[in-house]
């Protein structure tokens, strides 16, 4: 079965500053795959080469075995989707509009009643109903986090790429939007993945079938949670100490990390 | 807060103290130019003193300058021009002067200026395009009267002509020049006199910004209005108010004119010119194609008339008969208006009457 | 279908049936506007009865009618539209709600040409040579336009700074002629720059009007693309499939035609590429589908209105239509800004 993400040597560099340094990857299907590292370590880069918003110095990133420059940006966005770390905005849309922008590569002009539904049933699947008529730029940073969640997932892609989608929302929506996205990319059937770039260690920890370390633009550790989420690798990469703690939660098992002190360096 | 509010105070005092000052020097410098022998008020109100006739003059607009000559006020006093008077066989004397400013209306070289030394520089009080007040206020710091005329107003212009022959101590050669201006008006006012309104024709005059469809008409303030209803016409919008104003098409074919003029500046017209490209015949011929202009009156009778600058200027009476005789040909039949153009030619400026004047299309 | 979906069909028809009422009364503006005029041979229902064939007009009366108020009346309503659709367009694609036609560089570019054109000695006649050497010059931005888009990494703000340095340099050197012209040049070039929706013939309106429905199918098309752009920037664009550097670049090309070619007529006509495209958001928000359609007919109207106002107020004195778009609108546009505070 081709992987569903292929990455080989990529490399990546603003000026002379060299931020990913040969990245290799191969991603399946229904993977749940959470990205850390410490600021610039390469997390959003390494995303954003992904859905070609970055052009990489170097390498090849193949999606269900086609090479993503050889696509173009419409099929690509029928393929994977993206969610950035803040969505800007001058304008205002309906919160319905801004989840219909995600039927964009499916839409050639005129929105058909499909496109309706699955909209609909997006914004219901994230318990937006209560403002789906509201304007994007009056909701709140939380609140517009999670529509452009839904937009995403309105989009219908194979991929999903998150940029910290949790980092703006409360506790009981991070915990929400985790759970969602585990339950798209367990269905079997649709087998979809999703590359999450996020900080905290614990949700990842919670969530991921797979974590990938990022460390000075290399991958340092990429396996299941408990393989790579040793007390050692955090000290190295975070530069604190902690405790690692295996846990057993209603939801899967898993790991807790409690983190003690800053290492003096 | 209370800190804040002395400050404030202490602020508002200062600024107050330092405006009083300003005005205080301004005011001083106004006045500083003493007594002197004889004062006069230019058209801008402002009062001069001159001690005696000045004997550099810096002058950069033609009208001035025929104001000049007409008054017999020797040219040799002038020692600064613009690039207007580059007509050599118009201005023999000055065309060759320094230069200060490219043209009537453009920005002044002030070290070009001063170094002509001037006593008195003479510019237009009312021109849109001239800021007189600022001018002004760097002038006459350092010792330079900014004498405003225009004469190119009627209704100011014997006035104006009257203070600079003042300033010359030309008053009874001014007083010729009106006795002349008397006759050639009697002339004219007795032929019309007797008209009713009827027979006065309608007249629309055209600015020069006019484009085709877009017309500029010439208004109340205009001395077209003045000039037009001397020589026994009337300016169909006099009571619109302003110098010049956009009207709608439609308000012209409304008025359905007798005579459509248009104004000569931008016309190869005038002294030494000659209209060599047939701009006049071209402009009428195009005007007859604007929407609705076929039934004009002014269109089938022929009758369009665009005369040189000059008649806006000093000339303005000289030229009068040439346009009663357009507007009245059967009352004027017998003079001969080109004769006084050429006298004022002759007798002010010293040369022969050459170049087109006036473009007509009923006449030549 | 589910209930919120219902609700989006609902208000999208309500959008639709605001357009349309906009429409219907821009119409009937139009038909009202052709009967006013400062000519005492026409009232406005015998205008009326010539215009739909029920009378018949004397030559002078179809001319005034033909030649005068309908091309005048018609170049409104193409006018107002095409460059209230150009403001909306240069809103979306730049992401910045304060750019209007006028920020390009475009009218900068085509006074440039009318300065040529007048100063270098091409008098009254003909103003086509004025006309030919605005829309030439205006081109030329155009072509600096399309360069700079094909430059890699040129984001929005870049194409502001770059109209905004075009508009300083053609003023510089249209200040530089007008230092050199004479009076009559200078007045012409001030007139030229008021802007007047007399100056194009009933042919000109035609040929205009044909060049801008021909170009309104292509703002349509790049509607969704404005959604993308307009909302979220460069890498949302991105992730939505929608490039936004040839998306912009094509964009801003397609406003910019659109934008001299009628200000190459008319001269400089400011306010309704701004204004209209907010007045339009304010009632049917951002979905570039209908803003595109409602800005148009917003900016007919608006120009319509305007035009119609300066030239029978003060009859017969016209007041600029660029001047009274600003002392009717400006206030309008307030008041409506105002309204709109603080509800969401």
């Amino acid at each position: 079965m081709t992987s569903l993400l292929k990455i080989e040597g990529l490399e990546f560099s603003w000026g002379s500053n060299q931020v990913l340094k040969d990245i290799n990857l191969d991603v399946g299907r229904n993977e749940f795959v959470a990205i850390l590292g410490v600021n610039g370590a390469g997390k959003s880069t390494f995303l954003k080469c992904i859905n070609r918003i970055l052009a990489p110095a170097k390498g090849t990133v193949e999606i269900s075995g086609r090479n993503i420059a050889d696509m173009s940006l419409m099929d690509l966005s029928k393929a994977t989707s993206y969610v950035p770390q803040s969505v800007r905005t001058s304008f205002s849309m309906s919160v319905f509009d801004v989840v219909m922008l995600g039927r964009r590569p499916h839409i050639s002009w005129r929105i058909s009643d499909d496109d309706h539904e699955r909209v609909s049933e997006t914004i219901r699947f994230l318990g937006l109903e209560d403002f789906a008529f509201r304007k994007f730029d009056r909701l709140s940073g939380g609140e517009r986090q999670r529509v452009v969640i839904a937009k995403a997932v309105a989009q219908d892609p194979m991929l999903f790429l998150l940029d910290e989608p949790t980092s703006d929302l409360d506790l009981r929506n991070q915990v929400s939007i985790m759970k969602k996205i585990r339950h798209i990319v367990s269905d079997v059937e649709s087998g979809k993945s999703a590359i999450v770039a996020i900080h905290d260690i614990n949700m990842a920890a919670r969530f991921a079938d797979r974590v990938v370390l990022l460390d000075g633009g290399s991958i340092k550790a990429d396996g299941t949670p408990s393989e790579v989420l040793t007390e050692a690798n955090i000290a190295d990469v975070f530069g604190v100490s902690c405790d690692v703690i295996p846990e057993e939660y209603g939801l899967s098992s898993s790991l807790q990390v409690l983190v003690k002190d800053e290492i003096e360096k | 807060m209370v800190q804040r509010t002395r400050l404030a105070f202490f602020q508002a005092g200062l600024i107050i103290i330092c405006a009083f000052g300003a005005w205080q020097i301004s005011d001083n410098l106004s006045t500083d130019e003493g007594a002197g022998s004889f004062s006069i008020i230019d058209s801008n109100e402002k009062v001069h003193h001159f001690d005696e006739e000045p004997s550099r003059v810096a002058i950069t607009n033609t009208y001035a300058a025929s104001v000049m000559k007409m008054l017999g006020i020797d040219m040799n006093v002038v020692v600064g021009v613009s690039g207007d008077f580059y007509d050599q066989d118009l201005w023999p004397d000055l065309s060759s002067r320094d230069l200060i400013q490219q043209s009537a209306h453009s920005e002044i070289d002030f070290e070009a200026l001063l170094d002509t030394r001037p006593e008195v520089y003479i510019v237009f009080a009312t021109n849109g395009m001239v800021d007189t007040n600022s001018i002004r206020e760097k002038l006459e710091p350092i010792g330079i009267k900014v004498l405003a005329f225009d004469f190119y107003k009627y209704d100011s212009l014997r006035t104006e002509m009257s203070v600079l022959a003042k300033i010359f101590g030309k008053q009874s050669e001014a007083l010729d020049v009106f006795a002349e201006f008397d006759a050639i008006e009697k002339l004219v006012e007795d032929r019309i006199s007797g008209l009713d309104e009827e027979d006065r024709p309608n007249v629309v005059m055209e600015h020069h910004a006019s484009l085709t469809r877009d017309p500029v008409v010439l208004t109340g303030t205009s001395q077209w209005t003045d000039i037009i209803g001397m020589a026994g016409g009337i300016n169909v919008f006099a009571d619109l108010p302003g110098h010049t104003t956009h009207v709608d098409m439609e308000a012209i074919l409304d008025a359905n004119p007798d005579v459509l003029m248009f104004d000569g500046i931008v016309f190869d017209i005038g002294f030494n010119s000659f209209d060599d490209e047939g701009q006049c015949t071209t402009h009428m011929d195009f005007i007859k194609t604007r929407p609705g202009f076929e039934n004009m009156v002014a269109i089938e009778d022929d009758r369009m008339v665009i005369m040189s600058g000059e008649f806006a200027g000093p000339m303005m009476i000289h030229g009068l008969p040439s346009l009663a005789k357009i507007l009245h040909p059967d009352l004027f039949e017998d003079v001969d208006s080109d004769s006084y153009i050429r006298d004022f030619f002759q007798n002010y400026h010293g040369v022969e009457m050459t170049g087109k004047f006036v473009c007509y299309s009923a006449g030549s | 279908m589910d209930s919120i979906s219902k609700k989006y069909i609902e208000d999208s028809r309500t959008q639709v049936t605001i357009i349309a009422s906009v429409c219907a009364a821009t119409l009937l503006s139009a038909v009202i506007a052709m009967g006013l005029g400062s000519s005492s041979t026409l009232d406005s229902i015998s205008t009326i009865k010539i215009m739909f064939g029920l009378e018949s007009g004397s030559d002078l009366q179809s001319a005034i009618i033909w030649e005068l108020r309908f091309p005048r009346v018609l170049m409104a309503i193409i006018g107002g539209a095409a460059l209230a659709t150009a403001g909306a367009l240069m809103q979306g694609c730049l992401g910045n709600p304060l750019v209007s036609p006028l920020t390009l560089g475009v009218a900068s570019g085509a006074a440039l040409g009318a300065a040529f054109a007048i100063v270098l000695g091409i008098s009254i006649i003909p103003n086509l040579a004025i006309v030919a050497n605005a829309f030439l010059f205006s081109l030329v931005v155009v072509g600096i336009i399309i360069q700079l888009g094909n430059m890699r990494s040129v984001s929005a703000e870049s194409y502001i700074l770059v109209g905004i340095a075009i508009t300083f340099i053609s003023g510089a050197i249209v200040s530089t002629f007008t230092y050199f012209a004479t009076d009559a040049q200078l007045s012409q070039l001030t007139h030229w720059s008021f802007g007047s929706l007399s100056r194009p013939s009933l042919s000109n309106v035609v040929w205009i009007s044909g060049a801008i429905i021909c170009l309104m199918p292509s703002a349509m098309k790049w509607a969704w693309d404005l959604n993308t752009l307009s909302l979220g920037g460069d890498d949302f664009a991105i992730s939505s499939g929608v490039d936004p550097s040839s998306t912009r670049r094509n964009i801003l090309v397609l406003s910019a035609l659109m934008t001299s070619i009628v200000i190459a007529f008319t001269g400089l006509i400011g306010f309704v590429g701004l204004a209209a495209p907010h007045m339009s958001r304010l009632v049917i928000g951002n979905d570039y589908r209908k803003l595109i359609p409602c800005s148009a007919v917003f900016g007919s109207f608006l120009m319509l209105f305007a035009d119609t106002v300066g030239r029978t107020i003060f009859a017969p004195v016209i007041i600029p239509v660029g001047i009274m778009l600003a002392i009717i609108g400006g206030p309008f546009f307030m008041y409506l800004l105002l309204q709109n505070r603080g509800v969401s």
